[in-house]
């Protein structure tokens, strides 16, 4: 074997390792590139396997020897092919290539063998073509960063040095003078090529481990520098590596948690164009998911049928690699690259992207705790500041509560103490009747201030219990306009109501403390001789209430400061008798009903306040009765009472019930037989079983409401369960549960008007309150009303009493020393001989909302000891024992 | 000092300025029964009066419908002797708005309610020291917080 033999084995021998390389390549993954790859190294296979048969079995047959030649003619164009799969190259460029091989081939071959110069334009021609080549790999090489540049560019000079190699060597066959050196050049410059491809195409580990570290600490630089940059900054570097890397036309980082996948960062594709509902990849048929790694699961599965969409469309890409990058504790991070052409060396270049895009998700999540403790110190920073303010508006409402409250003390204490030390005569003190006058005037001041803090005090801690019911405004108005008649009168004010009958739904007590302030503010800063005129309307999201003076009018600088705790305004002699807290607590009180508060004012002319409040449900419905009772104007005396009820013992009871009572009773067996009998005796009432046959009480029930003729009837609902706000929302007026007591369903009946017409003696109450002077006020009230008073003077006594005597009433105090009020109700009701007795509580003292939850369902209702006690006496006995009701004298 | 005292008492509740009134005139000690009572209902009438005639002591709320009493007082420390003797009478009794007010000229805190008693003995000192010019009235002798 030659020298020369030697090295073109040897050449050979390295191209060969490229070509197997490749050739397995294609074996285990069909893919285009690998095939071209093998292809375009085979011819070197061929010319070795030529030159081998040559040594060891002598001259090749010639066939064989012109294929291989011919394959060796056609190399470039597959190299030239593989460089199209991975750039774009022009159809002419290749179709020029094809013809101009084949048109300097074609006349070697006819010629068969030949020489000469003309021998030397195929080489010519496969050189330039090379050359064609290699410049489309430096061009691709110089976009790119990382191994996969490098080996490129190393891909590059290796076609470079063969062509320079073969015309090298054509060279030689010029003439045998510059033959040995050519050859020698020749074959050092194919040698040179041939390590060249080995490098780019196998890289040795070493080199490929070099490569690789380098491109990471590079870029672990790049990311170090970056640290004080945005999670979008180091993601967005992220992917402009990744596309410089593996020369894409876009790139995505996308992070896929348990909800909505969404879009860290990008390259080379504009976010807005990206769909939110996480499709920024699809594939089509021309595309390929290329996931590195054996068994990897593919991040995305790409149905083949639709074509690429978005990061495809935005980035004219047909080729989309998704490569996991990491994942956080809540979801997995990938790149997504997209590329219009396939990728020399993209299994190592996203294998390499794996690695740096984990480091990447490192140094992000540390970036992203930072932010967060950011964040947080800077939350925290907040909060202490709202806390500061909170504390100072907090000390600045004690200072000034602490002056508001010493103010009205300084006269309480001042005159008491020159009262304390005026002469006396026997015990007894003249003193001059302003003293007193000042006071009392600083105590009833006081209260207001101590009522005024504790109302505020309930809005601030979101414990005033509002009551929304409707309300007629103008019915309302003109109750507070008639309690502050007076005050208008004294100043010669007058006061216009002009409110139409509208509804309103809120809090009918702090309603009226709100339009109250409102109004005798108004009168407080009108000059004498003026006006204050209420009005109010509708509007389209609720209501609106005006109260607009002619007074003296709020300066601008002071108009945003009235609503603010102690900030009286205006002339001090104007400001007497204010709490200073009245505007703050109507500002409180509108706000918690949702609605608002606004003031306008022109100074010296008048001022107009306007409360909106917002439309919605009453969540309450009227107080006594608490059912909604339609109560019916005359009292019905007599007529048919039907009972409804399929248990002929229970029809019985309850026909033995009413008997007595002098109604006549007529009873039906199930829900069809009580509809007919409705229709054909028109009942005052209807006693509806619940659980009937064939037809339940429920339905009975909805086909009386629904039937115009008896749809008036009142129904009184019975069953064993209590399902009262069934029963109520489909039109029942009552609802008795059973065991029906006697008691239970004479007023149940009384509510509704139906008194019984026949009672053997005059009805009891029994008046329960531990001050004599109490029940002498009740005795009074009550006295020549036809009612037998029995009085206790507690509980223990009232119980005793009760268990003793029959009783109809029970009207009772709240606060006593032995048994209170709560204590006699809860004991009458425990007690299966008075639970039926009904209780109307009589007490000084105001309801919280517990209490109204614990007395709820026991009691008739609530009388408030007072001016107003007699009145709301009358009406509950009106509506509990109405029959006496014309006798009581008013 | 000659002739009765002039006193002018600066305060915009009508009730606190009848109740002192009613105190001065109960007095036992006749400088105070006897004194001038000049009484003004804002800065501005206070002002009037100050300028007009010789006070001898000016008991001075703090919260006035046209501005702070303390200004009245630190006018009144840098104006021509014989200056006045000022008490601030304030509601406002921190200890902050106690110090302001000995700040800005006024030689005694008499927070408000106030016990006529101590009133009485405190103005009963000032209008002796004035007369004897002898020491000070110990400061605070009349001051609770």
């Amino acid at each position: 074997m030659s020298a020369s033999q030697f090295l073109s084995f040897l050449v050979e021998g390295l191209f060969a390792v490229v070509f197997l390389r490749a050739a397995f390549g294609f074996a285990r993954r069909r893919d285009p590139v690998s095939r071209d790859l093998a292809l375009a190294f085979s011819p070197f296979v061929g010319l070795l396997l030529i030159g081998l048969w040559r040594v060891v079995l002598g001259p090749p047959p010639a066939v064989l020897s012109a294929l291989s030649g011919l394959l060796f003619f056609a190399q470039p164009l597959f190299a030239l092919h593989l460089v199209s799969l991975i750039r774009p190259v022009p159809r002419t460029v290749l179709l020029t290539a094809t013809l101009g091989l084949a048109g300097s081939i074609i006349p070697i071959y006819a010629l068969r063998g030949g020489g000469g110069p003309a021998a030397l334009a195929p080489l010519v021609v496969f050189a330039l073509v090379q050359l064609v080549t290699a410049r489309y790999l430096a061009i691709e090489a110089r976009r790119r960063r990382g191994p996969g540049g490098r080996r490129m560019w190393i891909a590059a000079a290796g076609t470079v040095g063969l062509a320079a190699a073969l015309l090298t060597l054509s060279a030689g066959a010029l003439g045998p003078d510059v033959g040995e050196a050519a050859r020698a050049v020749g074959f050092g410059l194919a040698l040179l090529s041939g390590c060249a491809y080995l490098v780019a195409f196998v890289p040795p580990m070493v080199i490929r481990q070099v490569w690789q570290a380098s491109a990471t600490v590079s870029y672990q630089e790049e990311l170090l520098r970056s640290s004080g940059s945005s999670l979008a900054e180091i993601w967005g570097r992220f992917a402009r590596l990744a596309s410089a890397m593996t020369g894409s036309s876009a790139a995505i980082i996308e992070y896929r948690p348990d909800g909505p996948p969404s879009v860290l960062a990008s390259d080379g594709v504009d976010l807005a164009s990206v769909p939110s509902d996480g499709s920024w990849i699809r594939a089509g048929s021309h595309a390929e998911t290329r996931v590195p790694g054996a068994g990897e699961t593919p991040i995305l599965t790409l149905t083949a049928d639709d074509p690429i969409r978005m990061v495809g469309d935005a980035a004219a890409a047909r080729f989309v690699s998704v490569v996991p990058i990491g994942e956080d504790g809540w979801g997995r991070r990938s790149l997504v690259v997209a590329s219009s052409h396939r990728d020399l060396f993209h299994r190592s270049d996203l294998e390499l992207l794996g690695t740096l895009g984990e480091q990447t998700g490192i140094v992000a999540e540390r970036r992203a705790m930072l932010t967060a403790q950011e964040n947080m110190s800077g939350r925290l920073g907040e909060t202490v500041e709202a806390l500061r303010s909170a504390s100072r508006a907090k000390s600045d409402f004690l200072a000034s509560m602490s002056h508001e409250l010493r103010t009205p003390l300084s006269a309480i204490l001042g005159f008491s103490d020159l009262m304390r030390n005026e002469a006396s005569t026997s015990g007894d003190v003249s003193v001059p009747r302003e003293w007193v006058e000042h006071i009392h005037r600083g105590g009833e001041h006081l209260l207001a201030l101590v009522n005024d803090v504790l109302d505020l005090s309930k809005v601030e801690a979101g414990r005033m219990e509002l009551r929304f019911e409707s309300i007629d405004l103008s019915e309302a108005v003109r109750e507070m306009v008639d309690g502050l008649r007076p005050l208008a009168d004294r100043k010669e004010l007058s006061i216009v109501s002009d409110v139409p009958s509208i509804e309103a739904v809120a809090d009918r007590g702090r309603l009226r403390q709100v339009v109250y302030n409102l109004i005798s503010n108004a009168i407080k800063f009108t000059p004498p001789g003026g006006q204050v005129l209420i009005t109010a309307h509708e509007t389209d999201t609720g209501v609106e209430i005006a109260v607009e003076d002619d007074g003296i009018g709020i300066a601008p600088a002071d108009l945003p400061l009235i609503f603010d705790e102690f900030r009286q305004v205006g002339p001090a002699k104007d400001r007497e008798g204010g709490t200073g807290l009245g505007l703050a607590l109507a500002r409180r009180l509108i706000e918690a009903h949702d609605g608002s508060i606004q003031a306008r004012s022109v100074l010296g002319r008048g001022t107009t306040f306007t409360v909106t409040l917002p439309r919605r449900a009453p969540t309450y419905q009227a107080a006594s009765p608490s059912l909604p009772v339609t109560v019916v104007a005359e009292a019905r005396t007599s007529g048919v009472i039907l009972v409804v009820e399929d248990d002929p013992s229970a029809a019985r009871l309850l026909r033995e019930y009413l008997e007595p009572l002098g109604h006549a009773v007529r009873c039906a067996a199930d829900g069809e037989q009580g509809l007919a009998m409705a229709h054909e005796h028109r009942p005052i009432a209807i006693l509806l079983d619940v659980l009937l046959p064939r037809v339940d009480g429920w339905e009975v029930l909805r086909r009386l409401k629904a039937d115009a003729a008896v749809c008036d009837i009142p129904v009184i609902m019975v069953t064993v369960v209590d399902e009262r706000d069934v029963g109520v929302a489909l039109g029942a007026v009552d609802y008795l549960v059973k065991p029906i007591q006697r008691q239970a369903l004479v007023t149940s009946l009384s509510r509704l008007g139906i008194a019984p017409t026949a009672v053997g003696r005059a009805p009891r109450i029994l008046a329960v309150d531990d001050e004599p002077a109490a029940l002498d006020l009740l005795g009074g009230f009550l006295a020549g009303s036809g009612y037998e008073v029995v009085r206790a003077a507690g509980g223990r006594e009232a119980l005793e009493l009760a268990r003793e005597i029959e009783v109809d009433l029970v009207i009772c105090d709240l606060v006593m020393p032995d048994v209170d009020g709560f204590g006699v109700i809860a004991e009458l009701k425990s007690d299966e001989d008075t639970a039926a007795i009904p209780i109307l509580i009589c007490t000084a003292r105001d309801l919280s909302e517990s209490d109204k939850a614990r007395l709820h369902g026991k009691i008739l209702g609530v009388v408030s000891k007072g001016p107003t006690a007699r009145d709301g006496l009358h009406d509950w006995l009106a509506q509990v024992l109405p029959h006496r009701v014309a006798a009581v004298a008013r | 000092m000659t002739g009765p005292a002039t006193i002018l008492h600066v305060e915009d509740e009508a009730p606190n300025r009848a109740l002192l009134r009613a105190v001065f005139a109960r007095c036992p000690d006749g400088s105070i029964s006897g004194a001038t009572l000049r009484e003004a209902g804002d800065l501005a009438e206070a002002r009037r009066i100050v300028a007009a005639e010789v006070v001898d002591v000016v008991l001075l709320d703090v919260r006035l419908p046209d501005g702070n009493g303390l200004q009245l007082a630190r006018e009144l420390s840098v104006g021509s002797s014989p200056r006045p003797d000022v008490v601030v009478m304030s509601a406002s009794v921190l200890p902050a708005e106690r110090d302001a007010a000995l700040a800005a000229g006024a030689g005694h805190f008499l927070p408000k309610p106030y016990v006529p008693a101590e009133l009485t003995r405190l103005i009963g000192a000032l209008l002796e020291r004035r007369r004897t010019r002898i020491g000070p009235v110990p400061a605070g002798s009349a001051s609770r917080p």
